[in-house]
């Protein structure tokens, strides 16, 4: 048992080391030349204009909320495909069924678009 | 030093500590939304026992509740930041020691 | 059983077995459509289509009790039994009053949406399915498609800071209680190797300590939901805080409908003797302390809603002295007394919110006793009204309130709980100072300025006199015609223990 484990624990040690040595060994002799350039957030020559830690929109919590809710309904979808093909015989009414929920979902999408909640303004 | 194969009772005891911090993070904490995350942490230390009970049990059906409860929950963590908006709207506050004009 | 035959199982005839949920599924989405499309016109139309719904919900449910059908759907997920059908059409019932309630309140507040109705029969259709289910996994779905809705209801007047904060709170705590609730089916997944309610007795041989464990959890969850003692902290809370019709629904068919899937764990899933010895001393337990704390600090309060907040613990807690009773003598009729209870306290507590929302202006709600001063001679029919609903709450003769507890109660004592039930009638006798007080302010204070007391009817609604008149006249007829409903409840609570076909 012990014996099977004994190869992650090598690759772990070698990974570590492999890594902290890097850091080492730059900081040990890789040139030294500060400037004010590379203590930006952005060394794309684009300066920030401000802090990150600002309130962000609120809308942006009401698209992660539709998001969230859409996305995992979408989840339903994957054990109705896996089963679908063993279960052809009462093949019509899963279909009416999956048609049913995607159709709810739909109208859902469709209240939340005709109420102008995905209108950025 | 031995390796113990990993077995169910590991896993009840994850899901019974994540619960219990869970539960802890409800009571004692006083941001709503870290609340939120305490009562989420509840629902999946739950989801965690199902999962290995299911597979202790070699019942595939533990998978779908899973799924399902993954579900309500996200449909109730919307329904929860929505109303957490509408808190911070007319209080704009989410300390739930702030929150406090209904009482006795 | 793979799922194959599982899948192969399934076909229509499920989904007519679920038609009184299914179809205020689609009434709900329909208005939400309507809404989308005709945003102008959606309001009352909405009203009307809900309406609709529930009636034909409630008839569908009606006619099924009657005819004594008994389905099993969804490869026994869902078992619309008689017991399943007393259930919904309580709260069919008790949804139409709450609806009927609501236009003239949300006008006058300027919320008249039609999400209002829509998340209505969400939550009814969860509340159908919360007493029909028959696997744990199902019962937790019901209760959420249930819950969640109300949550959202709770905080609809949304610029209100005592609606967002009652919102707030409610939800937390229901959360936290849906934690509880999921952690204790997943224990009992493991203890039984199965979710369904009727096998969960395979778990106490299985593993005695996660069964256990696995039902104190559970009833934690449930116990949350039916607001009793030590977890009843939200209830005064969210009644307060909520716009007053969406309290009726909290106080009538969110009340009512978690005992239906409390009663069925409680007694097909864990009603054999081994368990039912360690619940049932707990449910006393609690059954003592839900009446004592909600009737002590009701006396306290001025605010009339906050006050049935506390009444609708001390309620929980007769309720609990019924269950209580049932477990000790293996009756189902004395679960029918419990069925009757729940009835009459639909329709009385409907009244007693009705008032208040008569009396609630465009800028504020009669909800203080003061608010009350005077409208025994100003208004004498709405005063008359409230008179009866108070009584009733009281339990005086011949109203129902009275047949319920006198039912309940004395079950209890062919139980043999004598002690129990001289704490229940001594927590009555507290009950009627606050019930009084109540009438009191209407007829016998005089205004403090001396001045005439004037209420208006603003925004009358012939809906809200409606649903006055009918509570009332329900509370008085089938007070003194209890046989009735009494006699259908046993035939519902009959089929609790029958096998599903």
């Amino acid at each position: 048992m012990r014996s099977q484990y004994i190869p992650v624990l090598i690759q772990l040690a070698l990974a570590a080391g492999f890594a902290g040595s890097l850091l080492v060994l730059t900081h040990l002799f890789g040139p030294s030349r500060p400037a004010a350039a590379k203590l930006s957030p952005f060394e794309c020559g684009v300066d920030p204009v401000d802090q990150a830690h600002h309130r962000f929109s609120v809308k942006f919590y009401l698209v992660a909320m539709l998001f969230i809710l859409f996305d995992i309904e979408a989840i339903f979808f994957y054990p109705w495909a896996l089963i679908f093909k063993g279960a052809i015989s009462s093949g019509l009414f899963l279909l009416i069924e999956m048609g049913t929920f995607a159709l709810v979902l739909l109208a859902g999408f469709f209240y939340i678009w005709r109420k102008g909640v995905l209108e950025w303004a | 030093m031995t390796f113990f194969p990993v077995g169910l009772s590991h896993y009840l005891c994850l899901s019974g500590v994540l619960f219990t911090i869970g539960v802890l993070v409800v009571i004692l904490r006083r941001n709503l939304i870290v609340i939120f995350m305490g009562i989420e942490l509840m629902l999946n230390a739950a989801n965690l026992s199902i999962v290995a009970f299911s597979r202790h049990l070699e019942d595939m059906s533990g998978h779908v509740f899973v799924l399902l409860i993954m579900t309500v929950a996200a449909a109730e963590v919307a329904v929860g930041l929505a109303i957490l908006i509408a808190l911070f709207r007319t209080r704009r506050t989410i300390n739930a020691d702030e929150v406090s004009y209904l009482r006795w | 059983m793979n799922f194959e035959t599982a899948v192969a199982n399934l076909g229509f005839r499920d989904l007519a077995g679920i038609s009184p949920a299914l179809n205020l599924i689609l009434a709900g989405i329909a208005i939400l459509a309507l809404d989308a499309i005709l945003p102008m016109r959606s309001k009352l139309l909405s009203a009307w289509i809900a309406l609709l719904a529930l009636a034909g919900s409630l008839f569908a449910s009606l006619h099924r009790l009657a005819v004594g059908a008994d389905i099993s759907a969804f490869n026994h997920a869902v078992r619309m039994d008689p017991f399943a059908n007393a259930f919904s059409a309580i709260i069919c019932l008790a949804s139409t009053l709450a609806v009927l309630s609501a236009p003239k309140y949300l006008k006058l507040r300027e919320v008249h949406l039609a999400e209002y109705y829509a998340l209505i029969l969400f939550s009814v259709s969860g509340m159908v399915l919360f007493g029909a289910s028959q696997d744990l996994l199902m019962m937790f779905l019901a209760l959420e498609t249930m819950s969640i809705p109300v949550y959202c209801l709770v905080g609809f007047t949304r610029t209100n800071v005592y609606s967002t904060e009652a919102s707030m709170k409610y939800f937390l705590i229901g959360a936290f209680a849906a934690g509880f609730l999921v952690y204790g089916i997943a224990l009992l997944y493991g203890a039984a190797g199965t979710v369904r309610i009727e096998d969960l007795a395979v778990g106490l041989d299985r593993a005695p300590g996660l069964f256990y464990s696995g039902m104190a959890l559970l009833l934690v969850g449930f116990l949350f939901k039916i607001g009793a003692v030590p977890f009843h902290m939200w209830t005064p809370d969210a009644y307060e805080g909520a716009p007053t019709p969406v309290t009726t629904f909290m106080a009538e068919a969110v009340k009512a409908a978690p005992f239906g899937g409390m009663l069925k764990v409680l007694f097909v899933g864990f009603g054999f003797e081994e368990a039912m010895q360690v619940w049932q001393p707990v449910l006393i337990g609690i059954a003592v302390l839900t009446m004592t704390v909600g009737n002590l600090i009701a006396l306290v309060q001025d605010d009339v809603k906050r006050m049935m907040g506390y009444s609708s613990i001390a309620h929980s807690g007769y309720i609990l002295v019924g269950v209580a009773a049932a477990a000790e003598l293996h009756s189902t009729d004395a679960l029918a007394a419990v069925l009757y209870y729940l009835f009459i306290y639909v329709l009385m507590n409907a009244g007693t919110f009705g008032v208040l929302i008569l009396f609630s202006s465009k800028d504020k709600d009669a909800n203080h006793l003061d608010d009350l001063v005077g409208l025994g001679r100003e208004r004498p029919w709405a005063a008359a009204l409230m008179t009866v609903f108070l009584l009733s709450l009281t339990g005086i003769p011949p109203l129902g309130g009275f047949f319920g507890k006198f039912y309940i109660f004395s079950y209890a004592i062919q139980a043999g709980m004598i002690p129990l039930v001289v704490i229940a009638i001594l927590n009555s006798v507290v009950s009627a100072y606050y019930y009084l007080k109540v009438i009191g302010a209407m007829y016998f204070r005089e205004p403090e300025d001396g001045a005439r007391a004037v209420f208006y009817f603003e925004g009358y609604s012939v809906f809200l006199i409606a649903m006055l008149w009918l509570s009332a006249a329900g509370v008085v007829y089938w007070g003194i015609q209890s046989e009735t409903p009494l006699l259908l409840a046993e035939q519902a609570t009959a089929s609790l223990f029958k096998p599903a076909p």
